[in-house]
């Protein structure tokens, strides 16, 4: 399968604020792209851009510090200063500069101002927590992210960077807590079942074993190609077969044995894979494997 | 202004309008309506403040919501941690909810909080005034004939309301006066606001959503919501479903 590769540098004015738009509406994370658009297409069209120019430049300015171009950053900073003086959201962005230049102290300073200006945006707390990530101080970073969430309780997002945060802490028991509540707003995605799946099948246990068990076979029924999804019931069905009833085992077996058939006609299907050969000899392991155990 | 009768009969009578009322009367309401709206939407956001939200309100929004999400979503959970999150939304000495339940009661709040009340004020002044003027106005410019006949046969009693200023007996109920006309466009241009200001327009509220809508709506609203989730929370068992 060949990428297809776009020269966002030859785009015309309206297909660049197209696609900007798109990605904005999309919150996507195409931060080198979106610049090398501003930099080669928009930035010569200021004038024809009107009132969408301050939403660009918005967008821009985070690109911009997200891939380090601290030159374009500051343009558009200014850009926007100059026509937002006293606003809470151009000084955000500010403060993300100060963030990216490690100046974390001044950084932190401005968004107290910030959120004592305006309590109830939970971007700036936010911030605050991202802050104490990239400093390195994962517990504190956690205490903060707890008080965070013991006001903003819905904060997906947020949740999802807790359990992180526990998992690399290794704390699975947490992180699977944490995760939880992820699953409660997004009960039918079947990438958060399978995430929820893996932090269970790491903790270990039986029962954490087989609540794991569930959660991939209903991830599996989401997405019926999901390969990991598929892996991942095979490693369980594996280990719960070891202490499993007969009756139980041989159930385990054959719910084994069909996701490893179904890896296999997918690995079949992808046809020119080069690591194709590597895929096969993995599942007829696992395959051994299960009807040994 | 002509208006010739057949005589048939007392009911059915046919009129043939003078071409005159269309463009000097039936026209100009329908504009006259329209830009009231418009007038009224930009002055309603030159004299809007900023809200500033208050960190306790959205706290408790936030809240409501997760307990929603735990009965609709909970049977995703394994039991313990099922429980263990109801428990901490419902526990008699802990529980959030209860908590908020049990608050000291901030009705009386609500009437004396100043800022609520010039709220509804500036709302309900902006809309009443306007109508009523402009209403009048009609009223009193274009009083003495009918305008226009709307296309579904009216009752009898319709016509003390709708022909103000026609005192003809054997009239059908359907003319009706410029007045109603003007309250027609007021009701109606509604989804034309939509279209044209966008969806959060402030021309579009009737007197209906005023009169009922914030005063006891939000009195009662923050306990009984609260009452309310509680009570689902308690009475949701936890089936695992996966």
């Amino acid at each position: 399968m060949v990428v297809e590769t776009i020269d966002w540098t030859d785009l015309s004015f309206q297909e660049a604020r197209q696609t900007l738009k798109k990605w904005r509406d999309d919150h996507a994370r195409r931060s080198e792209e979106i610049v090398e658009i501003w930099e080669h297409v928009l930035s010569r069209y200021t004038s024809s851009l009107h009132d969408e120019l301050w939403a660009v430049l918005e967008q821009v300015t985070i690109a911009a510090i997200d891939s380090a171009r601290h030159d374009v950053a500051l343009q558009c900073l200014q850009k926007l200063m100059t026509q937002f003086p006293s606003s809470s959201r151009v000084a955000k962005l500010q403060a993300m500069r100060l963030e990216a230049l490690k100046n974390y102290d001044d950084a932190e300073a401005l968004y107290n101002k910030l959120i004592k200006a305006d309590e109830t945006n939970p971007g700036f707390r936010k911030r605050k927590v991202a802050i104490l990530i990239a400093k390195g101080e994962k517990l504190e970073a956690i205490r903060e992210l707890n008080e965070y969430l013991e006001i903003f309780i819905n904060d997906t997002e947020a949740w999802i960077e807790l359990s992180e945060l526990y998992l690399k802490e290794a704390d699975y028991a947490r992180a699977a807590f944490a995760f939880e509540d992820v699953l409660l707003s997004t009960p039918h995605s079947s990438l958060n079942l399978r995430r929820i799946a893996e932090i269970r099948y790491a903790q270990g246990g039986q029962d954490n074993l087989e609540l794991a068990k569930a959660y991939y076979d209903k991830a599996i029924q989401l997405n019926p190609d999901d390969t990991r999804s598929l892996f991942g019931v095979v490693l369980v069905c594996n280990q719960l077969a070891n202490k499993a009833s007969p009756a139980k085992k041989k159930e385990l077996i054959q719910t084994g044995t069909r996701a490893l058939d179904k890896l296999a006609s997918i690995y079949k299907k992808a046809g020119d894979n080069p690591k194709q050969d590597i895929h096969q000899r993995t599942v007829n392991a696992l395959r051994t494997q299960l009807s040994q155990s | 202004m002509s208006e010739r009768t057949p005589n048939i009969s007392p009911i059915m009578t046919d009129l043939l309008l003078d071409p005159a009322i269309r463009t000097w009367v039936f026209i100009p309401i329908v504009v006259v309506t329209f830009f009231a709206g418009i007038v009224r939407h930009y002055v309603h956001l030159l004299l809007q403040t900023k809200k500033k939200g208050e960190l306790v309100k959205l706290q408790d929004t936030h809240y409501l919501a997760k307990a929603r999400l735990l009965r609709m979503n909970g049977g995703v959970l394994p039991r313990a941690d099922f429980e263990m999150r109801k428990h901490f939304l419902t526990n008699e000495k802990e529980g959030y909810l209860q908590q908020k339940m049990q608050a000291p009661s901030n009705q009386a709040n609500m009437m004396t909080d100043p800022s609520m009340m010039t709220e509804m004020l500036k709302g309900n002044m902006l809309n009443m005034i306007p109508m009523v003027v402009i209403g009048g106005w009609i009223n009193w410019t274009f009083s003495g004939f009918v305008t226009t006949k709307v296309p579904f046969p009216l009752t009898l009693r319709f016509k003390p309301m709708l022909q103000r200023g026609v005192n003809l007996s054997s009239l059908n109920a359907a003319w009706v006066s410029s007045a109603s006309w003007y309250f027609l466009n007021v009701f109606s241009l509604r989804s034309i606001y939509a279209l044209v200001l966008g969806d959060d327009n402030a021309a579009g509220t009737t007197m209906d959503e005023q009169l009922a809508g914030v005063n006891p709506a939000v009195q009662q609203d923050p306990k009984q919501v609260f009452k309310a989730e509680w009570e689902a929370l308690q009475i949701s068992f936890h089936k695992f479903k996966l």
